[in-house]
């Protein structure tokens, strides 16, 4: 078994870590793929970011009140 | 009397604002503009009779996103209602777009750019009507799946039962939805921040 997962892999595991805890194995080796991936560390910033804004998102007063593109 | 139109006059415009912040929320959450009037109407009705009893330490905002999330939870746990959010998974709409994100190996085809962090409130600004038209473009249902973990917070048990879905489903929607809005997000928010 390859010790590390595939960027494609720690991507499903960073969503997946978003929602429930990951099991321990799963979770040592997606660590250690960030720690050695910009692209992983990157995805991870922003898959967090977007998480943290949309929760400002719903309280933010200065938003303009328009509908995207249907 | 005029003291007491002019509060009114206050009230109705107040109101209004809310009432246009609310849908906003509420269309996102249920992606169906009339389901959403139909649930921001019953928030307004609870707002306009219990404002007396609102502390003084929530906005008016806050607690009436609260009391409209209670709306929105509530018509998905409703069990008369139950087949209507039960539509087919979409998800698949956005297989194409993630897949291309990898090569065969599960490496990035390309490497992925960090964001421009905002600089300031503004800037801010910019980048969430950037992610609300992200959140517009996803499919209906998993929008919805989406809106019910990051915006309700249903545990992904109780999504799965909601939505009448499999655990395994869940995850991969929830994923392709997180994939989509930050493919998205890289497209429009670094075009609209390299504008001059």
């Amino acid at each position: 078994m390859n010790p590390l997962h595939s960027c494609k892999r720690v991507a499903e595991l960073l969503s997946q870590s978003m929602d429930e805890p990951l099991g321990w194995y799963d979770a040592l080796r997606m660590r250690i793929h960030l720690s050695m991936c910009d692209n992983c560390r990157n995805v991870e910033e922003q898959v967090l970011g977007m998480q943290a804004l949309l929760k400002e998102l719903f309280t933010a007063k200065d938003l303009p009140d328009e509908r995207g593109p249907p | 009397m005029s003291a007491g139109s002019r509060t009114v006059g206050i009230l109705e415009q107040e109101l209004a604002d809310l009432r246009a912040q609310l849908l906003r929320h509420a269309r996102h959450a249920v992606h169906d503009a009339w389901l959403a009037e139909d649930l921001v109407q019953e928030t307004l009705i609870v707002v306009m009779q219990k404002d007396h009893t609102r502390r003084g330490d929530s906005t008016l905002l806050t607690w009436a996103v609260g009391i409209l999330k209670h709306k929105v939870a509530d018509w998905y746990r409703s069990p008369s209602r139950k087949r209507m959010v039960q539509l087919d998974t979409d998800d698949e709409q956005l297989e194409p777009a993630v897949q291309a994100l990898h090569d065969s190996n599960g490496a990035y085809v390309d490497q992925v750019r960090a964001w421009q962090q905002p600089e300031n409130r503004e800037e801010v600004r910019q980048m969430m009507v950037v992610l609300l038209r992200c959140l517009d473009c996803l499919p209906k249902q998993t929008g919805r799946v989406f809106m019910m973990r990051e915006w309700l917070g249903f545990e992904t048990s109780e999504i799965c039962q909601r939505a009448a879905i499999s655990a395994e489903n869940c995850r991969t929607i929830l994923h392709r939805a997180r994939t989509a809005l930050r493919v998205c997000m890289q497209r429009d928010w670094i075009t609209a921040k390299a504008k001059p």
